[in-house]
């Protein structure tokens, strides 16, 4: 019954959640990276450890923005 | 000093309860605010333990106190400690602390990641935020901390910067908060969340402090312009308890709290001729 209760949902739910779910990843990581489009960034250094955590995520995110490079020197995702 | 945990450790909180008062010195430069800070705290440590800090670049308390005091928590007499940060030495030692972690489990990136610490640490937000970060940290030891400030423009960025880095902290925590209902639906798992909130308590913490136990003296002498600077920094910072406060004082008209003038009030013995008392009734 659970499984045709989760099949159910994810048919009905699964592409309205992952629209507004890249919607917020896009958000998050723009918010992190500010720097990366030359705005200053406020958390100055408090992001740092942040950032392994984000890397194979930023990877993604710039091939989805229609960049093949990464371009940041210090994550050499590419 | 006992290396203090940072990030990235699990911290749970900051217990504030020993902290009594958070003194500021603020005001135009030479009006007197790190000897008034020195004689504030010096008093302040016949009651409990107190702790001076200079987060002024340009350091004068080893002139004051005629003994090389320097980054490390010194002892100058019993219940009395002074300290002199440089926001660069706190941008790299938090930057190492951080990178030794990383470098065990991503080696692939940690020395990019040292590549950027390096040019990041004359980034002037990074310089900011690390002083109030370590300013938190020692809030936890002491029952009083006396701080003198820089001169008024950059004390007044010291203050916005933690409003502000709050601020965007809240917005992050509430966007990574609904990324992660979004992935728990896709059952995965998100670790940044966690990261997140641990930096937002610490800095909703730094804010309860500043406003329930931070007081601002502005400090001007029997001059228009430091009179004048005086003024902004109590308009600036008015959701604070900010007192302005007369320096060197001959005699001019005055309500407010003041101190007279004392001539070469240096070293241990010559901060006590300056007389305070106006300034502890109000802490």
């Amino acid at each position: 019954m659970k499984d045709i209760l989760k099949g159910f949902l994810e048919l009905h739910f699964k592409k309205q959640v992952e629209v507004s779910y890249y919607y917020i990843r896009d958000l998050l990581l723009l918010s992190l990276f500010l720097d990366y489009f030359g705005l200053d960034n406020p958390l100055g250094i408090y992001a740092l450890d942040l950032y392994p955590y984000m890397f194979e995520e930023f990877h993604l995110w710039h091939r989805s923005l229609g960049m093949e490079r990464g371009g940041l020197d210090f994550l050499p995702c590419c | 000093m006992a290396q203090k945990s940072g990030y990235g450790e699990g911290r749970a909180g900051f217990s504030t309860v020993l902290l009594r008062r958070l003194v500021f010195f603020g005001g135009k430069g030479g009006v007197g605010k790190s000897t008034l800070s020195s004689a504030t705290a010096l008093r302040l440590s016949e009651k409990d333990r107190t702790l001076l800090v200079s987060v002024d670049p340009a350091h004068s308390l080893t002139g004051i106190f005629g003994m090389e005091i320097g980054p490390q928590v010194k002892i100058l007499k019993e219940n009395l400690y002074a300290v002199e940060l440089s926001a660069e030495i706190l941008v790299e030692e938090y930057a190492q602390r951080v990178l030794g972690a990383m470098g065990e489990l991503l080696p692939s990136i940690s020395s990019g990641l040292k590549e950027y610490s390096r040019h990041i640490k004359h980034s002037p937000t990074a310089l900011e935020t690390a002083v109030l970060d370590k300013l938190v940290e020692l809030c936890d030891e002491y029952a009083f901390l006396v701080v003198d400030s820089a001169p008024t423009g950059q004390m007044l960025r010291l203050f916005e910067t933690a409003h502000m880095v709050s601020g965007w902290f809240e917005f992050l925590f509430r966007l990574a908060k609904e990324r992660q209902r979004l992935e728990r639906f896709m059952g995965r798992e998100d670790k940044l969340l966690t990261l997140i909130e641990e930096r937002r308590r610490k800095l909703k913490t730094l804010e309860s402090i500043l406003r329930e136990k931070a007081v601002i003296f502005a400090v001007a002498n029997e001059e228009r312009l430091s009179m004048q600077e005086m003024e902004t920094l109590r308009e600036r910072l008015k959701n604070f308890r900010v007192y302005p406060l007369l320096n060197r004082w001959l005699g001019m008209e005055w309500k407010g709290p003041r101190v007279g003038w004392v001539e070469e009030p240096y070293g241990l013995e010559g901060l006590k001729k300056l007389d305070v008392g106006e300034i502890l009734e109000l802490l």
